[in-house]
């Protein structure tokens, strides 16, 4: 279903691109949050440090050491300049390590920096740890009533923030996988349903053929487009069928017309030929018009042979039918024609079979056919007829050495009105129309017929047909 | 013997009439459904050849009438129609038998003959030319006493020239009434000629005065010896 999968596809990727747009909002706006309240804590950390000093010692009393001994910034990395913009502190970390952070300019009043800074450490001397970590520096100018009394610089590892930072996008992914796959799978169901009568359409349609044009497809929800389209498509199916039946209707027709006056010239010809006071050279005359008026006969019934657009097999009258039997009686005629041509015929089978067919058809399907291969095989030639079974059915062979037939030919051979090297010359007489007819008895009996050759070699012709269970 | 021919197709039932006429048959022809009935049930006829598409009323209702008055005559169809279930409605409906349009003047005695012989009292199931006997409940044929073996062909060859005593056959009427009409014209008519050779054969018609005559160029015709 094409359709299907199309507009899956189509909603797969739109709610892939809104959950996409939504995620990174929620990313950026957090991480800037985040951020905010890293830079937020620097700058109390500074403005601590400034509020701390103390004019009279000229100290800051939050770096001195409490009772316990312990560093205040065992966190953060800390240094305290002074005026001269020698440092007078480092907290443990500024002692370790040293990061970049510019002092602002002394001649701007109030001034402070942030800055992200990565420190590389040598991974030599500490195997095993991450060597790089990311801070965020402030360097600020502080001061005392208005006056500089030195510069702070204050980092902090935001290594925590960004492990959030990490695990959100985790989250946010793994969200929009669950998503996603919840979507597909709705959007697949949603548009199966919104699609089945499309389905049940299709699938009558398709059975629909010139032989059930009566039958009519269903419409499920009568109301929605579908259904409107369903109406639609019976409308349609109505009117054909009124077509074929008056199409039908007419060839019927004008054949059964033209049967008639076929009729009143056959019957005066046949018994003009009982006229004493007719020449023996007219009534030779007569009789080539006999034959003439045979063949438009036969050609109309081998028309609306050909052109049944209604079952065919009404036209049949199936009983049992023994296949040997058959073949022998066919093989008999065909031996007499066969002997004409001096031609060697022979007949092989393995065993006996029941079939389910119209004698008259089969035989005529079985002449045809043999009779097909006497006419194109040279003088003197061999034709042989053999019957094999399969599982269920049973394989007719007719083999010529005559000339073959040419691949284009081969094609085209079971085709109405189709002549082998367009010989339409009356010596072989025929209409052009037998393989055809026998390829039209084949399939009314769930049997085929299908033909192998090699030119200067000869043809196979192969009728398959469905044998009976009982087989004798 | 009394024929009733309903057909609307003018030239074709005098044509008929004619050629039955011929033949020794009291014939008369009328050229619509209502005049077939009233005269079906005015006179008594031997056989009924009855058209199927007639104006005024359908050959087979003008059939299911004839039945429904208890006329127990032999009735002929006439059909257009090569299909087995038009085939099937008119042999339901007390059809004796049915012949599709167009058919061979032959194969018309050959029918008529045939009805007739099974409908009338006189059972005479065999008929006899020279020194032949053909049993047409068996399709025994005997020369002089001896049984003579003819293949099913062979026989159906014979009796159909019999049943057309002193008339050209065509070997196309032959070919028909022995294979059908659904094969090869030519192919049919040389199977004929081989058939006749045959059975010629069998039944010792050699010499210079056959009992099976060939006219050149038309058929074959058994003659009654004068």
């Amino acid at each position: 279903m094409k359709i299907r999968l199309h507009l899956t596809l189509w909603y797969f990727a739109v709610t892939l691109l809104i959950l996409l747009i939504f995620s990174a909002g929620i990313y950026t706006s957090m991480r800037h949050l985040l951020f905010r309240a890293v830079d937020n804590e620097l700058r109390i950390v500074v403005d601590s440090i400034q509020s701390s000093y103390d004019p009279a010692t000229k100290k800051f009393k939050i770096i001195e050491k409490d009772i316990e001994k312990i560093d205040p910034f065992t966190e953060y990395y800390v240094i305290i300049y002074n005026v001269l913009g020698e440092p007078i502190y480092k907290s443990p970390l500024g002692q370790s390590i040293s990061l970049d952070i510019p002092l602002s300019n002394r001649h701007v009043p109030f001034e402070e920096t942030l800055k992200r800074i990565v420190h590389k450490s040598n991974k030599w001397l500490h195997p095993g740890e991450k060597t790089e970590l990311a801070f965020h520096g402030i360097s600020r100018k502080i001061y005392y009533q208005n006056r500089q009394i030195g510069w702070v610089t204050v980092a902090l590892s935001i290594e925590g923030t960004r492990k959030s930072m990490a695990q959100l996008v985790k989250v946010i992914l793994s969200l929009i996988l669950i998503a996603l796959a919840v979507m597909a799978a709705s959007g697949y169901v949603l548009t199966r349903k919104a699609l089945y009568p499309v389905e049940v359409m299709t699938r009558k349609a398709n059975q629909i053929s010139h032989s059930n044009l009566n039958q009519r497809v269903e419409i499920i929800h009568a109301n929605d487009e579908l259904g409107e389209l369903a109406a639609t498509l019976n409308d349609l199916l109505e009117r054909l069928e009124q077509a074929f039946e008056s199409q039908q209707g007419f060839l019927q027709d004008a054949a059964h017309e033209l049967k008639t006056p076929l009729s009143i010239l056959r019957a005066h010809w046949e018994s003009e030929l009982n006229n004493p006071a007719v020449s023996n050279e007219m009534k030779e005359k007569m009789i080539h018009d006999i034959e003439t008026i045979t063949r438009l006969t036969h050609l109309l019934n081998n028309l609306l042979l050909l052109s049944q657009t209604e079952d065919i097999r009404a036209n049949f009258l199936f009983e049992p039918i023994s296949l040997v039997a058959l073949l022998q009686d066919v093989f008999e005629d065909a031996t007499t024609l066969a002997e004409l041509k001096q031609q060697k015929i022979e007949l092989q089978h393995l065993s006996d079979v029941m079939v389910n067919g119209d004698r008259m058809r089969l035989y005529q399907l079985f002449f045809n056919v043999i009779e097909n291969a006497i006419k194109y095989t040279a003088k003197g030639g061999e034709i042989m007829i053999s019957l094999s079974l399969e599982t269920g059915n049973a394989i007719v062979k007719i083999q010529d050495n005559g000339p073959g037939i040419s691949p284009q030919d081969l094609l085209r051979i079971f085709d109405r009105f189709y002549r082998v090297k367009k010989d339409r010359a009356r010596k072989t007489g025929g209409s052009g129309l037998g393989l055809a007819i026998c390829k039209i008895i084949a399939e009314s009996h769930d049997g085929e017929i299908k033909a192998e050759s090699t030119v200067g070699v000869g043809s196979v012709f192969q009728i398959t047909l469905p044998t009976m269970n009982q087989s004798v | 013997m009394r024929i009733l021919i309903v057909e609307d197709e003018e030239s074709l039932a005098l044509r008929i009439k004619n050629v039955l006429e011929s033949e020794d048959y009291q014939v008369k022809a009328v050229f619509d459904g209502e005049a077939g009935l009233d005269e079906a049930l005015a006179e008594e006829y031997d056989l009924i050849v009855l058209d199927i598409l007639l104006p005024k009323m359908n050959g087979i209702q003008v059939l299911k009438e004839i039945r429904h008055a208890g006329l127990t005559g032999t009735v002929l169809l006439l059909t257009v129609k090569n299909r087995v279930e038009d085939k099937v409605a008119g042999l339901d409906a007390g059809a004796d038998d049915y012949l599709t349009k167009p058919f061979a003047i032959p194969e018309l005695l050959a029918r008529v003959r045939s009805l007739l012989r099974r409908s009338s009292e006189v059972k005479t199931s065999s008929l006899t030319i020279g020194d032949l006997e053909i049993k047409t409940s068996t399709h025994e044929v005997k020369q002089q006493g001896q049984l003579v073996n003819l293949t099913t062909k062979e026989y159906a060859i014979l009796e159909f020239l019999l049943y057309n005593k002193n008339r050209v056959v065509s070997r196309l009427s032959i070919a028909e009434h022995v294979w059908g009409d659904n094969f090869d014209l030519f192919t049919m008519t040389n199977f004929v000629d081989v058939h006749i050779k045959n059975l010629r054969k069998k039944i010792n018609d050699v010499g210079e005065k056959k009992l099976i005559q060939t006219i050149r160029g038309v058929g074959y015709m058994i003659k009654d010896e004068e």
